[in-house]
């Protein structure tokens, strides 16, 4: 005979089994939606739409990018800019986005100051072309088959595949700082993007302060600290303010 | 080498002093007269701190830089930084310096409120006005929004300056460009003013203002050290050679302005207003109005003209379906001179014929605010006519052959024609979240293999423990039993493993390996390792009987081998 408990566990299960279905089904109506409100040209419904599936904590490369290029179209660079980036960050190697970012960014009004040197992107390459989750999971798994020829050599007391161990010891090292390096910039260098047409940074956190210079939509900034309602950025060498948090989107 | 090393001595042996943070606001003087500064500095000891100036509201504040010392004192150093600003009254009466706000490592010190008692202009600074003064004014009180105004800046002088120093007016409410790029450019000439004679430069900015409503220019300041003639200076020395001149501080303030920005009228026309305040025009040009199928003309669009032509944005090209076109980035030629901004910006855009036949271009219009009709204008450019031939390859068929080796590369660099950006990625995949691991997940996946490798090099040891001689023997004594037991054994056989078994359970007592041993040998080391004498002796004795047997020869029965047995498998027993 069935107990009640059993029957309430699995009308649970089914209610569980079905929302989810049903959430589902609603985002990628949402989605389709979107890509054909962008196809007809109404690019603040896409707009709307794919903001929407962003807001509900889908963190998707695909998602992001199209989120980009709906803004980018709606006349919107900043917002473009911020997305793109975002995109970036989750997949380094996507041709389309890096296609779509740099003409984006060519429409930007600010000249590039600190222009990171192609020297350092040749020589880390791997770095910039590779996604931090296959770095990530590339140091684990030379590390792991490093650590299996040292237990190999433990085990059978010989001397065995040393250059190999060398090469994977270099390459685990390789791989293992660059992903450290990364979770360091992702956790304590924070990025953001000038949103609206053109801001004022000042020399205080408040409105009367001193204007010091003026950023356009798109521009991408380094987050230094934050006091109230203000970040102090970062543009390039000499050239640091405050501006408002709602004027700088956090990538 | 030698300083190098004496950075290095006090670096290492003198100690940096373990004082209380310390942050201090100190002024030159506190009682000041309109038209002068006076100078404010902030001072942080025993660490690393700016101040936030941005609660003055009473002085203009300029930063002169920070400075830093060092000091020793008994063995101990300590540094302090001061921060430089230079304050200017914006109005009289008793003025305060709020307390300024400093953040040192992380905590926030404030320093104490000082008050400055701010007199009306003094005498001498009237008396300066004959060797210096400053103006400030703009060629139009009541602009449009969006209309450029020139600000100009004047100072007449009529002695020599050192350290002068500028400060520009914020502007705020305006985008404001000087209109020379380089300070040697700027304009300067000679005047006379109330019968004295000066020089005077001019420093002139483009102001635009960006909405409409009354908006005030903040007074420009001007600060030079004047080089005066010594008034009682010795005749013979009065000369600047011998150093008969001094210099005397001052600054020298305009009087702010008001600017009265008058909003745009509303925009009743047809089509879109393009935001532009001036004097434009525009014009069109088509670079070739005969083409073949898949083969491009040039539209160019050119908007010229005075005014805030930088704001001017692409203009709406509707082209027939029959023409594909292709945006060129637009160019720019805009100078910025005493009129303000004047120029043309050029829109390119590149038309692919997709179908033959004639097409007419409709008229561009450009809608503007006209400064000088007050009234908002409409110009266009004249229709334009494409005409689309067949492809010549229909006519012609095209002859392909291989290139002679003399002859050119065909190759030619792929540009673009046209720009955009890709489309939308459609796959649903993309509303599967990207999961990315987590840093703490990340250390454990990378120490896993390393803790694993521990783990077996401490069971490696742990195992290696056992097999000490004493654990080694014993098992060989135990070993040797087993063989013994066999029933196919000869009695030689049998014999030699009843002695190897005890010999080994007697040696494992003692630690060592070995084969064999005397009866006394095997006495004295189980006596030296704590065994009665009676078991000692029996031992030596059964070692003795089994090597007795042994050499004799003798064939041994079961029943003789079973009580030897027994009896040396007890023995083992007892030694375990």
């Amino acid at each position: 005979m069935i107990r009640k408990s059993e029957i309430a566990l699995y009308l649970l299960a089914m209610f569980f089994f079905f929302n989810t279905t049903a959430q589902a089904s609603e985002s990628a109506r949402t989605f389709l939606d979107s890509t054909q409100a962008y196809k007809e040209g109404h690019f603040d419904k896409a707009v709307s739409g794919f903001k929407k599936l962003a807001d509900s904590g889908i963190v998707n490369a695909k998602l992001f990018y199209n989120l980009g290029n709906a803004y980018l179209k709606s006349g919107h660079l900043g917002f473009a800019m911020i997305w793109y980036e975002r995109a970036l960050k989750l997949e380094p190697d996507d041709p389309d986005i890096k296609f779509n970012y740099g003409y984006a960014a060519s429409l930007t009004k600010d000249e590039k100051e600190d222009k990171e040197s192609p020297i350092i992107q040749i020589l880390f390459f791997w770095k910039y072309s590779l996604s931090p989750d296959l770095i990530q999971w590339a140091a684990l798994s030379l590390n792991l088959l490093f650590w299996l020829i040292i237990m190999i050599r433990i085990g059978l007391k010989k001397k065995l595949l040393t250059p190999a161990g060398y090469g994977l010891l270099i390459f685990a090292l390789i791989f293992t700082l660059t992903a450290s390096y990364t979770a360091y910039q992702s956790a304590y260098l924070r990025h953001a993007v000038i949103l609206p047409e053109k801001i004022s940074v000042r020399s205080g956190f408040s409105e009367d302060s001193t204007e010091l210079f003026a950023l356009h939509a798109g521009t991408k900034v380094r987050i230094e600290k934050e006091n109230g309602e203000f970040f102090r950025i970062y543009y390039s060498e000499g050239k640091i303010g405050w501006v408002k948090k709602s004027d700088a989107g956090v990538i | 080498m030698n300083r190098l090393l004496f950075a290095i001595f006090f670096a290492l042996f003198i100690p940096y002093s373990a004082e209380a943070q310390e942050v201090r606001a100190f002024a030159d003087r506190t009682q000041v007269s309109l038209g002068e500064s006076l100078q404010l500095t902030v001072s942080v000891s025993g660490g690393d701190g700016k101040a936030d100036t941005s609660p003055i509201r009473d002085f203009k504040v300029i930063s002169r830089g920070t400075t830093s010392s060092v000091q020793i004192v008994n063995g101990r150093m300590s540094r302090e930084a001061a921060e430089n600003y230079t304050l200017i009254p914006l109005t009289e009466g008793r003025l305060k310096i709020p307390p300024l706000e400093v953040k040192v490592d992380g905590k926030i010190f404030k320093t104490e409120e000082i008050v400055i008692e701010v007199s009306k202009t003094p005498q001498q600074a009237d008396n300066r006005r004959q060797y210096l003064f400053v103006e400030a004014q703009v060629s139009n009180s009541e602009p449009y929004e969006g209309e450029q105004i020139i600000y100009t800046f004047k100072f007449f002088v009529n002695v020599r300056l050192a350290n002068a120093r500028f400060q520009k007016p914020d502007f705020k409410g305006f985008t404001a460009k000087e209109t020379v790029e380089r300070h040697e450019d700027r304009k300067s000439y000679r005047t006379v003013v109330s019968g004295r004679e000066y020089n005077v430069t001019e420093l002139s900015f483009v102001l635009i203002p960006l909405s409409a409503g009354e908006k005030i220019i903040e007074p420009a300041v001007l600060e030079a050290d004047l080089m005066m003639s010594r008034r009682k200076a010795d005749p013979f020395f009065n000369d600047p050679f011998f150093g008969g001149t001094e210099l005397e501080p001052g600054v020298f303030k305009t009087d702010p302005i008001k600017i009265n920005v008058k909003p745009l009228p509303p925009y009743t026309g047809e089509g879109k207003f393009s935001g532009l305040v001036g004097s434009f025009d525009i014009h069109a040009f088509l670079e070739n109005a005969e083409i073949n199928e898949g083969d491009s003309a040039t539209l160019s669009i050119t908007v010229d003209g005075t005014g805030n032509i930088t704001d001017m944005e692409e203009p709406q090209i509707p082209v027939p379906d029959a023409l594909k076109p292709y945006k060129d980035a637009p160019q720019d030629d805009i100078k910025i001179g005493e009129s303000g901004y004047k120029g043309q910006k050029v829109f390119r855009t590149a038309l692919v014929g997709v179908r033959e036949g004639e097409y007419h271009l409709d008229q561009i219009c450009l809608n503007y605010f006209d400064i000088s009709k007050g009234s908002y204008q409409s110009k266009a450019t004249i229709p334009l006519t494409v005409k689309v031939q067949p492809a010549k390859e229909k006519e012609t068929p095209r002859i392909y052959s291989a290139p002679s080796e003399n002859g050119k590369p065909l190759k030619q660099k792929v540009e673009f024609t046209g720009r955009d950006i890709l489309p939308l990625k459609e796959e649903l995949d993309a509303l599967q979240t990207q999961k990315t691991m987590t840093l703490p997940m990340f250390a454990l996946l990378f120490f896993a293999p390393i803790l694993m490798c521990l783990v077996l090099k401490a069971a490696l040891i742990f195992s290696r423990k056992d097999d000490s001689p004493s654990t080694m023997m014993m098992r060989r004594a135990e070993k040797a039993l087993k063989e013994a037991s066999a029933s196919k054994l000869s009695s030689d056989e049998f014999l030699s493993a009843l002695y190897r078994a005890l010999v080994s359970a007697v040696l494992s007592k003692a630690g060592t390996k070995g084969e064999s041993l005397t009866y006394s040998e095997a006495m004295n080391i189980l006596e030296n390792f704590g065994y009665s004498e009676q078991t000692a002796k029996l031992a030596s004795e059964l070692l003795e009987k089994i090597e007795s047997a042994k050499f004799s020869g003798a064939v041994m029965n079961e029943t003789m081998r079973t009580e030897l047995l027994s009896e040396t498998r007890r023995m083992v027993r007892s030694l375990k």
